[in-house]
């Protein structure tokens, strides 16, 4: 495996930095939500990992174009990279929803179009990963893999969108909401400032991470290659 | 008739709510899944790298005992 890059570890550090700076504006600088008290400070880190999770499988949308292109390995590589770290930040997102949800909706869950389809999109790019492990013929393995990343993108806009196309409780961040809409706050400049840099956080966080699971692709790539030339193939 | 039952709760009501329990939970969850996703990296990584070494060492020693090997690699 090659020798980690500087810039890497430079990423790394400044991750770690930037995730302990936007945890301390959430729980110090950020005012505490006159009507919801402390749970509404999920909102940044919830609001933020949805973001990446979004990001993530857009990525992996635009990586499945380029492979069925290129037919270059890498993009293979960060397609599925991408989609693993945007399953993680899409639980997070919904686990963290739904810890909300508790006490301001008064249910963990309910059926709302927001939560439904964030659901669905949860399940494809799970299935997607499950699917991809089950195709021993690397080459097929790719082309399946930037196939159905790109069908299952779909997902992504319609998770974004129905809280905005949909009658539904869920509230929104951009735009107006709906009038049956339970748990809207107006943002202070205090809590706009911490949501952003929350975003700008788990943007860097991203960017670190799918490069540490992409060297670990091609690693995995190296040693399929020895294996096969220890095992004389 | 939500809506108005929703602001008059709000208006009634005169601290915020009690729910710091589930801003702890939440931030558990966030850094709590983060961690195991870190540790999963790590582990794959780290066996994927003893692994390398293994084939490796493996090939080395063929082309020692082979010399027909060592000359087509």
């Amino acid at each position: 495996m090659e020798k980690k890059p500087r810039l890497l570890t430079i990423l790394d550090v400044v991750s770690v930095v930037i995730l302990g700076l936007a945890t301390l504006m959430v729980f110090f600088y950020a005012p505490m939500e006159a009507v919801m008290g402390n749970v509404q400070r999920v909102f940044y880190f919830h609001v933020a990992a949805g973001w990446v999770g979004m990001l993530s499988f857009m990525t992996a949308a635009v990586a499945g174009i380029v492979y069925l292109r290129t037919a270059k390995r890498s993009w293979d590589i960060i397609g599925v990279s991408s989609v693993e770290i945007g399953m993680v930040f899409a639980l997070i997102n919904v686990i963290t929803g739904s810890i909300w949800a508790r006490p301001i909706w008064n249910t963990w869950w309910t059926w709302d179009p927001r939560l439904t389809t964030a659901t669905i999109m949860l399940l494809i790019y799970a299935a997607y990963l499950m699917l991809r492990a089950g195709i021993d013929d690397p080459n097929r393995r790719a082309r399946f893999g930037a196939v159905y990343a790109i069908i299952g993108f779909v997902s992504v806009p319609l998770t974004f969108f129905s809280a905005r196309l949909f009658r539904t409780i869920h509230p929104i961040v951009i735009g107006t909401n709906q009038p049956g809409s339970a748990g809207a706050f107006d943002m202070t400049p205090l809590m706009l400032q911490t949501f952003l840099f929350s975003l700008l956080a788990f943007t860097v966080i991203f960017i670190d991470l799918l490069w540490h699971r992409i060297r670990m692709g091609q690693l995995a790539d190296t040693v399929e290659q020895l294996k096969m030339k220890a095992s004389g193939g | 008739m939500v809506a108005l039952m929703d602001s008059l709760k709000y208006a009634l009501q005169d601290s915020p709510a009690e729910t710091t329990g589930y801003m702890v939970a939440g931030y558990l969850v966030i850094f709590g899944l983060m961690a195991i996703y870190l540790l999963s990296l790590y582990i794959r990584q780290r066996n994927l790298r003893q692994e390398a070494a293994l084939y490796e060492n493996d090939l080395e020693n063929n082309k020692a005992i082979d010399p027909e090997v060592s000359r087509q690699s």
